[in-house]
């Protein structure tokens, strides 16, 4: 399963409501643009744990480790 | 003079703390120099004040006072672009939660209504001002010298001196107390008023009840609050580091009036008129420590020890049941119990510091950590963090939830010292970050408020 597929579709179908043909960018801001505000983000956390089998600690519950897609895939990756 | 027990102090602290020790026989006389009813801040109570509302047995009355109802919090984030609700809930007898109100409360009136009830219980009311508390020979405290409001001074003689003097720390003053930190992260005032024509909610749902506590957040240790006192008139207040206030040069007044249009647009939709049918007032550096606040012959109570953070109104409710616990400390102690111990409370002040702590903890993971404290409470710890809101925080256990949040803060309590060389690094009144409490302003500062 690729990851960024994975979890850009997420984004996009569950967090931005849009078009499924909708592209984001890897590296482009998903935290500090607004375009995932902070109680989606919390239920992208829990889609992330649940679809990839991974705990994401109480610690790296911050912005940062969510701010573009590619940051996102190297956290899972990390952990798989 | 002489009774059993002074209390230094006629407001919730006080009064609570004489209608419980009324009904356990025990006399007491409240030394209070204002003349009730009079303004005071701190209007939202937590979901256990009920509780203690009944324990109290004034249950009837507060009823007949008709406070607004509060089924909640609601917190609307930067720029109102999220929101989120934490409903007050009780437990029941088998632990479950259900839903359950606490109320609002206009301090004027609630405050005048918890005195009478203690003097009508059997307190005798002097009106005055304490000045200064009686020694005995082993520094023991054995009761308080009085200023009457209508001239002279009075001595009263008492087993037991309880300070429920407020954020003007009567014994802290005086040295009676350990050190008093302040709070040493971001100095803050508090500037505050009321209003009328707010837009509240209308809904049918908990979460859109009108009489809800609103807290408008704009950025970390920048925030407001709106809380409706009756039909017509809301209290609404921003806090704000001082040197923000500072910087402005505005008037109180303006600056209030200019804050709730700018601070988050939710705030500005709901509150369109900000004429103020109250003084607008101040508070400043009001979040300080007293460690080791009790002692032979003395007990202090809520902010006369301690106040935290207004942000998720714990200081009303945490005086009354500090003031309950007091009063049975108290009742143990004239029955006998810890007569030849160095400090016969010292069991009281550690159930109170505990339960402060575990307030403390959570409003600084909200603040250094807001993402995860969103996810404590809306999804990993929801039941304890409704727990910890409620006021259910004093029964000494440590939950997987204040555990998460220590573990975050990088936070050890210890367990067995309450001394001040046993607060946590990293608090806010840790002595390398905290400074000792001055009466002083920063500069420019005080001069300010005199002039506004």
């Amino acid at each position: 399963m690729d990851i960024i597929d994975t979890v850009e579709k997420y984004i996009v179908e569950e967090i931005m409501v849009g078009d499924t043909k909708t592209k984001l960018d890897p590296d482009a801001s998903l935290i500090s643009s607004g375009v995932v505000d902070s109680l989606a983000l919390l239920r992208l956390i829990s889609f992330i744990e649940e679809k990839f089998g991974v705990v994401i600690e109480d610690e790296e519950v911050v912005p940062d480790n969510f701010e573009t897609l590619n940051v996102i895939k190297g956290m899972i990756e990390s952990k798989l | 003079m002489k009774t059993q027990v002074a209390i230094v102090g006629g407001g919730p602290g006080g009064s609570t703390a004489a209608i419980t020790l009324a009904k356990h026989g025990i006399s007491t006389i409240i030394i209070e120099k204002e003349k009730f009813p009079r303004y005071h801040i701190g209007e939202s109570m937590t979901g256990e004040a009920g509780g203690i509302m009944r324990q109290l047995g004034m249950e009837e009355e507060m009823l007949a006072a008709n406070h607004p109802i509060k089924h909640g919090v609601k917190v609307y984030g930067t720029d109102a672009k999220t929101k989120w609700f934490v409903p007050v809930k009780a437990r029941d007898e088998r632990g479950k939660l259900f839903d359950q109100t606490t109320w609002q409360v206009r301090r004027s009136v609630f405050d005048k209504m918890m005195l009478e009830g203690a003097l009508k219980r059997g307190a005798t009311l002097i009106e005055g001002q304490a000045t200064r508390p009686i020694l005995d020979d082993d520094g023991g405290v054995k009761g308080v010298e009085v200023n009457l409001n209508s001239g002279g001074k009075l001595e009263i003689e008492s087993e037991v001196l309880l300070d429920c003097s407020g954020q003007a720390t009567f014994l802290a003053n005086l040295g009676l107390t350990g050190p008093k930190y302040r709070g040493h992260y971001d100095r803050q005032i508090a500037i505050f008023s009321q209003v009328a024509g707010a837009v509240r909610d209308t809904g049918g749902t908990r979460d859109t009840a009108p009489d809800n506590t609103l807290i408008f957040y704009q950025k970390k240790y920048h925030w407001a609050w709106f809380i409706p006192l009756d039909d017509e008139v809301v209290s609404v207040g921003v806090v704000i580091p001082s040197a923000y206030f500072l910087d402005k040069k505005e008037t109180r007044e303006q600056f209030l009036r200019r804050e709730l249009h700018e601070l988050n647009p939710e705030l500005k939709h709901r509150v369109p008129d900000t004429r103020f049918v109250e003084e607008t007032r101040s508070i400043v550096n009001y979040s300080f420590q007293v460690r080791r606040f009790t002692g032979r012959g003395y007990i202090c109570i809520g902010d006369a020890h301690r106040f935290i953070d207004p942000i998720f109104s714990f200081g009303l409710y945490a005086t009354m049941k500090e003031a309950m616990f007091a009063a049975d400390s108290i009742k143990a102690y004239l029955d006998g119990f810890g007569r030849d111990l160095p400090n016969p409370f010292a069991r009281h002040q550690e159930t109170c510091e505990r339960g402060l702590d575990v307030f403390e903890d959570m409003i600084d993971t909200f603040w250094e950590h807001p993402l995860a404290f969103a996810l404590f409470l809306h999804q990993r710890y929801t039941e304890q963090v409704i727990d910890i809101f409620a006021g259910r925080v004093f029964h000494g256990e440590v939950s997987q939830a204040l555990l998460a949040m220590r573990k975050l803060l990088a936070r050890e309590r210890l367990e067995e010292r309450w001394d001040e060389d046993s607060i946590p690094v990293g608090s806010r009144y840790h002595p390398e970050r905290a400074s000792l409490w001055e009466n002083e302003l920063p500069a420019g500062l005080e001069e300010l408020l005199r002039l506004n």
